[in-house]
């Protein structure tokens, strides 16, 4: 099975119920997808529509009511919970919203936090540490708190710390949405950036200028993948 | 009053709401407030209440003593002391003795005290019925009269209320009752009854170098100090030893307070309870205080929406204060429950040797103080989140929640922890301390079996000149006893370890004197021929005590290793003889065995004469056999259960003899575990203490961690997202909650290192800082933090990361 036939991440049918006092809600309704190695795919929609919970399932933050899921050309679905906390900390980079940085630990220590779950050497952690933050330009930083440094320094430093562990794919969910333009401009850069290094990305958002950045746009409508288009700029 | 019950209402909702804390607080308080006010209660009524008579203060308590040794005092003694001092409003003189009762169905052993005739109306005593003593009854010559205690009266006589003027059969006297004593009148163990001393015209009256177990109490002048009335007596003394050098000598009194005298022995223990006490209190406060600490912190965000919704910071801090109050009603309630409960047991529990325990009811000085105390501290930490909010700026906090705000309370929390830890980890390694010394003396050889051995006092009554009958008495209840199926031996003796035996002076043939009345001492048992069998003594050297002595033959003496080895260190003491003191024609008694040692005098303690020696009660000279046979006890080996034998036992003796009642029936297990059920109420209580301080330090760490992880959810969640494993997220909570319990236990080692000496003198056979005890109870407190921080890392792992990061 090599790369080239494989797409690095495969959905089929996949169905997402919740279901909250008397109400039903269909989150997902079979959606289908795939991705390849070395992709940037945006996902977007109206609000609702369900594009977090595709991006939890893909993450292995969550499972389908339904249907299948591949990633790297393995079915995800029997995997035991510390299997899916293993590929969460080494095949997958999260960045949220809200940046989700743990307030007492260190810009350092952040972005360490999932490398020490791996068990990897302190030199050898301190030697990735470094880059990542080097690579968003916060090495400065390292010292610092979260709460000292600003909306877009912090997203840079939850992108340093997503790519730190070197994933198959990074997530992101909306990754700017907390940010002013210019902030969330340069975090879409630095994205940019690391998907011309060979990183794959999928990611959620509402701008469809931001949109602009992947080579492929998926919308999602009510749980369904209703339009998947090429990018002009990919093209 | 609308608002009050608004207030109150939603006050209640709260605690329901949260079932858990709630049921935490209640339970930390209810202990912290019942289980102090028992304990403190008791040790209240023992040690820090006065004594229960007319102006206790100036009570005091004396005896005769000797550069060697502490006496009794002699009635001439006393006579001259109450006449000659100039520091004392009154002396009165008291002496246990007994009596049988007979003429009104069975006969009965009484336990009696002979008093001088102003005993009672120094205490400040009442008679219930009749008249009090008076002098006129204390003379020699004077008709018999007796007082009876509450409680023989009403077991005895059915409390008769003619009782008053009868006669009563008294040891062969007839006496006239005069008058009850209430139950509430106490002085040392209780008695069934009272008679002048002077009125017996016992022999002792006048013999001034006799000591027949008196003593003295007495009533210092206003304004006399104890060191001014020892200098009194002194001179008094000085006079008497000039009068009469050979009885008197160097001869003078020890002169101490009655209060220190009643509670000296258990002082020391006591005050180790009250030191407990405190710390459990202080543990039940913290934990308290912490509860609403982590309350408070999730209460924040709500007082600020209040508040921006233009509630006033009084009406926030009412609303706080209701259901604080509320909280500690419900504690105080239902402590105030333990607290009854647990007095009435303790008092249950309590070992008749514990002077005037059953003074103790639940203390309510004491009840309203550690009620206050838990109140408070309610009050106080209940109120923390009002006073934050009201300093903090309410848009931050609304903003941000418990973020910023909440450090300075971790740190607070966390230290509270600590406290905890530390206060819980010295109680428990006091209370092992305590297991450890019960458990080592329990080890401790007694030099005799005292397994399946039936004791059991007899006093035998008769006159001058009844030698023969008395020896044919006690030989044939001997052989009556030994015929009773399952009995394996027996024996009568004049004393019997733990007991009580009578001291003897003595003098060893030969051995020059430096004084005249020079003089060695050795406890005393004048015992029946199969002595050793029955008890189980090792013989060592030569024999024992057999049926071939008696009165016409040469006169015996064992004497035991102690005494063997103290004076006879490199000879061979068979065949020397020992020589009586006090006699004006001292007998000679020649040295025919060795024998074991015995614990006479306990397990424990001081020991006041340690050699031992044993005579044969059939050489026992006429003159002093009826004073012999008046405290005589039986011992009997049993194959069984000893027990199953008495009703046998009981009735061969009366066959021997219908007026000899025997009494104080005991198996000598029984006795044994008696002299130590002080020891082991102290230790019970300490480790009951130790227990609720090791449950209120579990709950408390288990409190802050359970918060803390409803508090790092989202923190948990994202670290979960970043791949952490089960095993990642019980490590960060149990680390964090046992670098609190690791740091508490370091700060309770070195607490303990420096407190246990204090207990030092509780303990038996262990070193107050036994480094076996403190590893143990070190591990078996983290263990148990261990697992009360597990319960919540457990819940952590739990975290739907999802979840957590969708609702922040
Ligand atoms: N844990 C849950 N329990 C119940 N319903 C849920 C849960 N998570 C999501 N939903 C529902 O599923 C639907 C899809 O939600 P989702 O968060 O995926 O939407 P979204 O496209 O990310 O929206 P937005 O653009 O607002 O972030 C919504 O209707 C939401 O209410
Ligand atoms: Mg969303």
């Amino acid at each position: 099975m090599t790369q080239s036939t494989e797409p690095l991440i495969r959905l089929e049918g996949v169905t997402k119920v919740f279901y909250t006092d008397e109400v039903e809600t269909h989150a997902l309704s079979g959606t289908h997808l795939e991705i390849n190695s070395g992709e940037y795919v945006s996902i977007t929609g109206p609000s609702g529509c369900g594009k977090s919970t595709l991006l939890s399932i893909l993450g292995l933050l969550d499972s389908p009511s339904d249907g299948e899921y591949w990633l790297d050309g393995k079915p995800v679905a029997d995997l035991s919970l510390s299997e899916r906390a293993r590929i969460r900390n080494r095949e997958v980079g999260f960045i949220f919203q809200s940046f989700n940085l743990i307030g007492d630990l260190t810009v350092y220590e952040n972005v360490e936090l999932p490398l020490t779950y791996r068990g990897l050497s302190a030199a050898e952690r301190r030697k990735r540490v470094t880059a990542a933050l080097e690579r968003v330009g916060m090495a400065h930083r390292a010292k610092h708190l979260p709460s000292q440094l600003s909306g877009g320094q912090q997203q840079r430093v939850a992108v340093a710390r997503a790519v730190a562990g070197q994933p198959l794919i990074l997530l992101a969910d909306e990754p700017t949405g907390n940010l002013d333009s210019t902030n969330g401009e340069a975090v879409m850069e630095l994205l940019r950036e690391l998907h011309q290094g060979g990183a794959t990305i999928c990611m959620v958002t509402h701008d469809p200028r931001y949109a602009q950045y992947a080579d492929r746009a998926v919308h999602l409508f009510d749980g369904r993948v209703v339009k998947e288009e090429e990018s002009a700029e990919a093209a | 009053m609308g608002i009050f019950l608004q207030d109150l209402r939603y006050g209640l909702r709260m605690l329901v709401k949260s079932p858990g804390f709630t049921v935490v607080a209640v339970i930390a308080l209810a202990l912290g407030i019942g289980a102090n006010t028992a304990i403190f209660s008791v040790v209240n009524a023992v040690l820090l209440r006065p004594l229960p008579y007319k102006e206790p203060n100036s009570l005091v308590i004396l005896w005769d003593t000797t550069p060697k040794q502490d006496t009794s005092v002699s009635y001439p003694n006393f006579e001259d002391l109450r006449d000659q001092n100039r520091t004392f409003e009154q002396l009165a003189a008291f002496r246990r003795d007994s009596f049988n009762l007979t003429g009104v169905g069975e006969p009965e052993r009484l336990s009696g005290r002979m008093v001088s005739g102003n005993f009672f109306q120094m205490l400040g005593a009442r008679p219930l019925k009749g008249r009090d003593f008076t002098a006129e009854d204390d003379r020699v010559g004077a008709n018999h009269v007796v007082i009876l205690s509450e409680g023989l009266w009403q077991r005895r006589f059915g409390a008769d209320q003619s009782i008053v003027g009868k006669q009563l059969n008294l040891s062969n006297q007839s006496y006239t009752v005069v008058g009850i004593v209430p139950a509430n009148f106490r002085f040392g163990s209780d008695v069934d009854l009272f008679v002048p001393i002077a009125a017996s015209g016992a022999p002792y009256l006048k013999a001034r170098g006799w000591h027949p177990g008196l003593y003295v109490i007495g009533r210092l002048k206003p304004g006399v100090t104890i060191e001014q009335a020892r200098a009194d007596l002194d001179s008094v003394f000085a006079r008497l030893s000039q009068q009469f050098p050979n009885e008197v000598g160097e001869r003078k009194s020890h002169v101490e307070a009655l209060y220190e005298n009643t509670v000296q022995d258990v002082r020391r223990s006591l005050l180790v309870l009250l030191a407990a006490v405190g710390f459990v209190l202080l543990i039940a406060c913290a934990n308290v205080a912490n509860l609403l600490l982590a309350r408070s912190a999730v209460r924040q965000k709500e007082i600020a929406i209040r508040t921006a919704l233009g509630a006033s910071r009084t009406r926030v801090i009412r609303q706080l204060l209701t259901e604080s109050v509320l909280l500690s009603i419900l504690g105080g309630a239902i402590g105030t429950l333990i607290a009854m409960w647990g007095t009435e047991a303790l008092i249950k529990l309590v070992p008749s040797n514990i002077p005037r325990l059953l003074d103790a009811g639940i203390d309510l000085p004491v009840l309203a103080f550690t009620f206050t105390v838990s109140v408070l501290t309610g009050l106080f930490f209940g109120l923390v989140p009002a006073l934050q909010a009201s300093r903090t700026d309410l848009n931050e906090t609304l903003k941000e929640g418990e973020r910023g705000s909440s450090v300075g309370r971790h740190r607070v929390r966390g230290a509270l922890v600590i406290a905890e830890v530390a206060l819980s980890l010295v109680l428990l390694i006091g209370a092992g301390l305590m297991i450890k010394s019960f458990w080592r003396l329990q080890q401790v050889s007694t030099g005799f079996d005292s397994h399946n051995l039936l004791t059991m006092s007899l006093s035998y009554t008769a006159g001058q000149g009844e030698g023969q009958k008395i020896r044919n008495f006690f030989q044939q209840a001997a052989e009556r006893i030994k015929a009773v199926p399952g009995v394996e031996a027996v024996t009568y003796s004049g004393g019997l370890p733990f007991l009580g035996a009578p001291e003897q002076s003595f003098w060893i043939e030969g051995r020059p004197r430096s004084k005249p009345n020079d003089f060695l001492m050795a406890v005393n048992y004048t015992v029946g021929p199969d002595y050793l069998r029955a008890l189980g003594i090792p013989l060592k050297r030569g024999r024992f005590i057999s049926e071939q002595d008696r009165p016409d033959t040469t006169h015996v003496i064992v004497i035991d290793e102690s005494l063997a080895q103290k004076y006879f260190p490199n000879e061979d003491p068979i065949g020397k003889r020992i020589q009586f003191d006090g006699s004006d024609h001292p007998i000679f008694l020649e040295i025919v065995g060795v024998v074991g040692h015995v614990k006479q005098y306990g397990l424990e303690g001081e020991v006041p004469v340690d050699p031992q020696f044993y005579i044969p009660f059939s050489q026992t000279p006429d003159e002093i056999l009826p004073n012999v046979a008046h405290g005589m006890s039986l011992a009997i080996r049993t194959q069984n259960d000893p027990l199953s034998v008495v009703g046998a036992v009981r009735s061969q003796i009366l066959a021997a003899d219908p007026n000899q009642p025997v009494f104080n029936i005991k198996t000598m297990d029984e006795v044994i575990t008696q002299s130590i059920a002080s020891r082991r109420f102290s230790m019970l209580l300490l480790v009951l203490f130790a227990g609720v301080a090791l449950l209120l330090a579990a709950v408390g760490i288990y409190g802050v961690m359970a918060y803390t992880v409803t508090q790092r959810t989202h923190e948990i969640g994202i670290r979960m997202a970043l791949g952490a494993q089960t095993r990642d997220v019980l490590k960060l909570i149990v680390g964090q909650g046992m670098l609190l319990a690791v740091v508490g236990v370091a700060v309770g080692l070195v607490g303990a290192l420096i407190l246990m000496r204090l207990m030092a003198s509780l303990l038996f056979g262990v070193s107050a800082t036994d480094p076996l005890t403190f590893a143990v109870v070190a591990t078996l407190l983290t263990a148990v933090a261990l697992a009360a921080c597990y319960i919540p890392a457990r819940r952590a792992t739990k975290v739907d990361p999802n979840f957590a990061l969708r609702y922040e």
